[in-house]
């Protein structure tokens, strides 16, 4: 008879061990967002640039989602129907592309998640929309991408306006506090990039600026031929549209090196704290850009310290923007008494009144823009470095 | 004028960073045929020894590029004795295990330091304006270091014995066997030596860009592509490639567009691998 030896012994207790493993992932990514063992939990999916220079971007969503679903688990759980759901977050690191987004919506979908915080990007959100709707998920997401909303997505929801709605005003308002003639536009060369220089141009082009239009390829490290084109142009005023925070900084401390006087601006998501600690707060000297929140205010000021336990990292502006759409999300769940059905949740939604203690009243906006009114627009405003101090906010609306 | 002069001496300041990245890789394969594919996260912990010595430390600049040096290079000595020597002569092996490591690396770094980069400020700020021509003082300390590592990287190779053993085991391994050189004293030497002039890249050019787990890949790919256009082995046509690489980024970028860049470098380097496919001077050094 043949000995079973310590070694096949092993063998098969590791075997054994991972086929009860996968059984166990099995059964729990079947319970996604019904119930397991009787008790209701929702699963929220969250996705973005978890990584790399974007990175800014993907934390703050994911943070967005941790914090909402915390603020709901301390109620004892989210009302739906005659259950308190306890609320769970699942992230994915898409690299800020669109296949990354893609993979991201199988995976939810593997794992029965329904309703997702994102995608942010528009690369992002033109790669999962397909795969989305394909499993009927709901995306509360924020790219802006000039086709973000389409009618033939439904069950595509926008965190916040893009910058055809604050470009322009904030443009006005920085008119007063610099003095600039010649813009250059600059971005990645994808459609995250693409879709926000082209209208950000618009409206500085709209206002009588001389615009010139610069891209790069996302993953640029080395920027010294970029920063000696953009000064080919002759610009006194740099916009950085949407590229990423770490590409920011890297190009503001090239430029100021290589003699740049004039102003900065960043009309895209904010990230003005990550692009001034790669810069440097002295080098940035005089910039403006699209600010979600007033830090200064007493409501945004309250939740600093909640928001950096819960999520483990500082507020940016984005991450706080996105909290009230994200809230909404809930709340329409929560109204609509279903974790699984999302064209009920949609329905319920789209009749969701924005009104929040950290933004105040938004409105339901997009019916120009995309055709549908699904953009949640919240009140924004212009973030101001003037001489190295700041910054300082003004909050502006789309009439301003 | 300035705006070519500005182009060159910009295009000289990217070819002396690539050739000192190109360099170590080179060295690897050229000795090893190794290719290691973690050199863009030696890199990157270079420039996190260098970040960790000055700005959690609080030592001199100095200090931390001394630091980022010995570090990987001693990182770089103990992975090629203990995992890569195994593995030495089968390629395929080597690369996953390269990858591997180059996956760990980052992985570390991104647990120890944060998804985000860090604030590394630069200790050399300002930039030499002559006419309408600046250089950053930076770049002008990266061209010079790079030409000193250039030639002591030189020195070593031809100029010592161990330079002398490193080259007999690469020419006829057997041969230099019988005579008595051990590779498994010299291999790890050369692989340290190299994961050191990448450790160098890191301290000193991070603080010019960004620092951040993942900024190794591209630095990575583009070291790759200038030993490839170089001749994969030959360190004279790693530096040239660095150069030409340079130039090329240099001028495109200036005076077509960024987005431009890739297609161009990468036609120009299809072209000379269609008439010379081992590379500039691929033949010429690895058989030397």
């Amino acid at each position: 008879m043949r000995t079973i030896q310590l070694k096949q012994v092993l063998s098969l207790a590791a075997a054994a061990a991972l086929v009860s493993t996968m059984a166990a992932c099995a059964d729990a990514s079947s319970s996604g967002t019904s119930r397991a063992g009787g008790a209701c939990e929702l699963k929220l999916g969250t996705l973005g640039p978890l990584t790399g220079a974007a990175a800014d971007f993907g934390l703050s969503m994911q943070a967005t989602a941790k914090f909402v679903a915390n603020e709901a688990n301390q109620k004892g759980g989210l009302q739906v129907g005659d259950k308190k759901c306890h609320v769970s977050v699942s992230s994915y690191d898409t690299g800020y592309t669109s296949a990354g987004a893609a993979e991201a919506a199988n995976d939810f979908a593997s794992k029965g998640i329904k309703f997702v915080i994102g995608p942010l990007g528009a690369t992002e959100l033109t790669g999962m929309k397909p795969v989305a709707a394909r499993y009927g998920m709901l995306l509360d997401a924020n790219g802006f991408g000039r086709d973000a909303l389409e009618k033939k997505y439904p069950l595509v929801f926008h965190l916040g306006p893009g910058p055809y709605v604050w470009a322009g005003p904030i443009i006005d308002e920085a008119a007063k506090h610099f003095h600039f003639k010649n813009v250059t536009v600059i971005a990645t060369d994808d459609e995250s990039g693409d879709d926000i220089a082209i209208v950000n141009a618009q409206q500085f082009k709209k206002r009588g600026y001389n615009v010139t239009r610069q891209t790069y390829p996302r993953g640029t490290t080395d920027f010294s031929p970029i920063v000696s084109r953009l000064l080919q142009t002759d610009p006194d005023e740099i916009d950085f549209a949407s590229s990423p925070a770490g590409d920011v900084g890297t190009m503001i401390k090239l430029l100021r090196g290589a003699g740049y006087k004039g102003v900065f601006s960043r009309l895209g998501g904010d990230s003005t704290a990550e692009i001034t600690k790669v810069a440097g707060q002295s080098t940035m000297k005089n910039f403006f850009f699209y600010a979600p929140v007033d830090f200064d205010q007493p409501s945004v000021k309250k939740i600093l310290p909640t928001f950096k336990k819960v999520t483990g990292m500082d507020a940016t502006g984005i991450a706080l923007g996105w909290i009230p759409g994200a809230r909404a999300l809930l709340d329409a769940i929560s109204k609509a008494g279903t974790i699984d059905d999302t064209e009920k949740v949609a329905a319920q939604f789209r009749k969701e009144d924005l009104k929040d203690s950290l933004l105040g009243q938004g409105v339901w906006t997009g019916k120009e823009e995309f055709g549908v009114n699904q953009e949640m627009s919240w009140p924004f405003n212009i973030g101001l470095i003037q001489n190295g101090q700041g910054p300082t906010y003004k909050q502006l609306s789309p009439e301003s | 004028m300035n705006e070519i002069i500005q182009s060159i001496v910009g295009g000289l300041a990217l070819g002396a960073e690539y050739a000192l990245m190109a360099l170590g890789f080179s060295l690897v394969f050229g000795i090893l045929r190794v290719i290691n594919f973690a050199h863009g996260a030696f890199y990157v912990v270079g420039g996190y020894f260098a970040y960790w010595v000055t700005h959690t430390l609080g030592m001199p600049y100095v200090v931390g590029v001394v630091v980022a040096v010995l570090g990987t290079a001693a990182i770089g000595y103990l992975f090629e004795l203990f995992i890569v020597e195994r593995r030495v002569d089968d390629h395929l092996a080597t690369i996953v295990l390269t990858v591997g490591a180059s996956l760990i690396g980052s992985a570390a770094m991104l647990a120890l330091f944060g998804p985000q980069a860090v604030q590394f400020k630069a200790i050399l700020t300002g930039s030499l304006h002559l006419g309408g021509v600046y250089v950053p003082h930076a770049r002008l300390m990266t061209i010079v270091v790079a030409i000193a590592a250039v030639g002591a990287v030189y020195v070593l190779l031809y100029r010592t014995r161990l330079g002398n053993a490193l080259r007999a085991l690469t020419d006829d391994r057997e041969m230099a066997l019988a005579m008595g050189m051990r590779p498994k004293v010299l291999f790890p030497a050369a692989f340290g030596i190299a994961t050191g002039l990448a450790g160098l890249t890191g301290a000193l050019v991070t603080p010019q860009f960004s620092l951040a787990p993942f900024v190794g890949e591209s630095v990575l790919s583009i070291s790759f592509l200038t030993v490839i256009l170089g001749g994969l082995g030959s360190l004279s046509g790693a530096v040239i490639a660095a150069v030409l690489v340079g130039l090329v980024q240099s001028f495109v970028g200036t005076y077509i567009g960024g987005s431009w860049a890739s297609l161009i470098l990468f036609s120009v380097i299809l072209v000379v691998l269609v008439v010379r496919p081992s590379g500039l001077l691929g033949h010429r050094t690895v058989n030397a």
